[in-house]
């Protein structure tokens, strides 16, 4: 099986990436990772091929430094890497890197191409299912458990439907997966094939060597902001409170303090309280369908 | 020249809207003026035409009700095909989608395959003065918003976080036109098929998807402790999670860890026992709604968060509630 991992590099949010917003600029000191969901896919690929044989081949579009994700995902054991770069991508979105990985990824003809489901860093997951679309491949995304059958040409894949449901999907070979965090454990390198990985050499294309312009970009950005606070929907208020705490419980999204009176006694009685109170909260008796304050 | 239209996918299944969808009605009724356009629900289903009705009464002008068989569930390879007909013919100006499992996999097959922008995951949505649609969402994991606008290409494709925009109160007299659509489909040409549904099960749900959750810390005490968290969590058919020190001593596997170094959750109710509530431990419950620490310490920084604060010893406060409860039932 020849299997294509498409990987991405992303900005590391923890700590929280602090932006300034007079002149856009990022701070200088980001520290980049591999997009976890990307080195699920990695890991996946990589099972595949201990499973049935074949090859794996990474590949990514962006800057010089994302050589950094592609080596340490050869560390984990893909067999080579391919880099894409232009200037012009800097400005583009999914649909643009979509464009130039499909140009990329169709003269290998792959069995299987594998994306993780979305990035740490946009979360938009808008690659998979175009990059699917300009590859002409049907596409299966936020794959939680997928079974391979080389022999047939088939797939089985249990992706990730609302609340915790899935949907069984099968398709034919080849297609497009993009995985969820979930679907395994990524292994550690062994330290011999990251001494390999940081000498094995990278290609790089360029829109020429793709034989293509640099796509347009349909969407531009035209303004960065601090966040505003969540506009979170605010629980039932509680009546006791005086005007000046509800209006500040309003104010706050997030971690806002409550003004909690705690409740003590003998646990018997404490237990006969807080069962009326999930009673009434309509979290007891459990209701599959429409647990909680929904409803109200 | 297209319409000025703005179009919304709705989502229905298991008998009930997506509450995003409700959300992205009201917005688009908010927005149809100021694009001066009108408010077109799309309906794909298998039998759905009969609740095509209530989607005026949360905004839609007009609902397109397209049914087949093959659209009891949503498969990617059906609705891209039929939207990319629809809107091909009928040119709108803007296409909004719920930002869901069926959202997310469509909006960006379906704009590639209009060479169409796409602005993915949005929060909050304007018009500018040139009528242009202005899309903000997340960037760098939400530290930044950034908003983007697409100049050009049509329609001005979007997914939109659900929560954030909230619904509105349906307006009983609203009606809108009901227009079924016929559509030429060929299921045996589809490369995908949909073997089924398999409903969550609480005890292997992931925490993060979980709407009620009973999580336990270093107050456990031993891992025999646990058929505790385990009872009280099928009593109210909850998953189980727990704090670092809960999975760091063995006790749950690692996928289960709350916090900053584990999964942030979002249930409607979450019963945290024998938790401190450390920094990186509250930052996973942040977008929780109704929390209730267990606690043997008045001090513990956790009661600052919570609705209801039991000031007990879990080992005896929780055999009494589990008992309470079942005596409910
Ligand atoms: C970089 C970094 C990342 C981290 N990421 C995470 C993370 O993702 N998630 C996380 O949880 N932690 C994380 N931590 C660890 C965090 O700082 C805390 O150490 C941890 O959350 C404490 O877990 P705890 O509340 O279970 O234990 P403790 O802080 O020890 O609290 C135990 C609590 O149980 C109470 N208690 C004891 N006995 C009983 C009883 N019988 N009945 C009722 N209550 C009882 C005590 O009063 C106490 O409040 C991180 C730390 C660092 C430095």
């Amino acid at each position: 099986m020849k299997i294509v991992v498409c990987v991405k590099q992303v900005v590391d949010t923890t700590p929280p990436v602090e932006l300034d917003f007079r002149t856009s600029r990022l701070p200088g000191n980001l520290n980049y990772i591999v997009n976890p969901a990307d080195e699920n896919a990695t890991e996946e690929a990589l099972r595949l091929k201990e499973r049935h044989g074949g090859e794996v081949i990474l590949i990514s579009a962006g800057p010089p430094r994302i050589t950094r994700a592609l080596r340490a995902c050869l560390a984990m054991g893909a067999d080579r890497a391919i880099h894409i770069w232009h200037p012009a991508l800097e400005e583009g979105d999914g649909l643009v890197t979509a464009q130039l990985l499909a140009r990329a990824i169709a003269p290998l003809s792959p069995d299987l191409v594998l994306c993780g489901n979305r990035s740490l860093d946009e979360g938009t997951g808008q690659v998979p299912p175009a990059l699917a679309e300009f590859l002409g491949l049907p596409q299966i995304t936020g794959v939680t458990l997928l079974e391979v059958s080389p022999a047939e040409a088939r797939i089985m894949a249990h992706r990730k439907l609302e609340k915790g449901c899935r949907q069984v999907v099968k398709s034919g070979l080849p297609a497009l997966v993009s995985v969820d965090t979930s679907i395994n454990r990524c292994r550690y390198p062994a330290f011999r094939s990251v001494r390999w990985a940081r000498k094995e050499p990278i290609t790089t294309l360029d829109y020429e060597a793709l034989g293509i312009e640099p796509p347009d970009c349909p969407t531009h950005l035209v303004k960065l902001a601090p966040p505003r606070p969540r506009p979170k929907k605010t629980l039932t208020m509680d009546s006791s409170l005086s005007p000046e705490e509800r209006v500040r419980q309003l104010m706050s999204g997030g971690l806002a303090e409550k003004k909690t009176t705690l409740w003590e006694g003998t646990p018997e009685d404490l237990a006969t309280r807080l069962a009326r109170v999930l009673t009434q909260e309509h979290f007891f008796p459990p209701n599959a369908d429409n647990p909680g304050r929904d409803g109200h | 020249m297209g319409s000025r239209d703005l179009w919304v996918l709705a989502e229905h299944s298991g008998g009930a809207w997506q509450e995003v969808t409700l959300e992205l009605l009201g917005e688009a009724k908010r927005l149809a003026p100021l694009v001066r356009g009108k408010v077109i629900a799309l309906l794909l289903g298998k039998e759905v035409s009969a609740v095509a009705a209530d989607l005026a009464e949360y905004g839609a002008d007009t609902v397109y009700v397209v049914e087949h068989p093959v659209l009891e569930t949503y498969i990617t390879e059906a609705y891209t095909s039929i939207l990319h007909g629809l809107i091909t013919r009928e040119k709108p100006e803007v296409l909004l989608l719920g930002a869901t499992s069926l959202g997310r996999d469509l909006a960006s097959r379906l704009a590639a395959r209009l060479k169409s922008g796409l602005v993915a995951e949005c929060v909050a949505l304007g018009v500018n003065s040139q009528g242009l649609l202005e899309m903000t969402r997340a960037a760098y994991g939400g530290s930044v918003y950034a908003t983007r606008i697409c100049p050009e290409a049509r329609p001005q494709i979007v997914t939109v976080c659900p929560g954030v925009i909230g619904k509105e109160k349906p307006d009983k007299r609203r009606r809108a036109e009901v227009i079924e659509l016929k559509v030429d489909i060929d299921p045996d040409s589809f490369q995908t098929q949909i073997a089924g549904v398999i409903p969550a099960d609480p005890k292997t749900i992931d925490i993060s998807e979980a709407d009620v959750l009973v999580a336990c810390g270093r107050g456990l005490g031993s891992k025999e402790k646990l058929t505790l968290i385990q009872e009280l969590a099928d009593a109210l058919q909850a998953a189980v999670g727990g704090s670092r020190v809960a999975i760091d001593n063995g006790w749950l596997p690692a996928e289960r860890q709350i916090g900053l170094t584990g999964k942030t959750v979002s249930a409607k109710l979450i019963i945290a026992c024998g938790i401190s509530g450390a920094s990186q431990f509250m930052a996973g419950i942040k977008d929780c709604q109704f929390v209730i620490p267990v606690n043997t310490d008045r001090a513990a920084p956790i009661f600052k968060i919570a609705d209801v604060g039991i000031l007990a010893d879990m080992h005896k406060f929780l055999p009494s509630l589990i008992s309470q409860l079942g005596r409910r039932t």
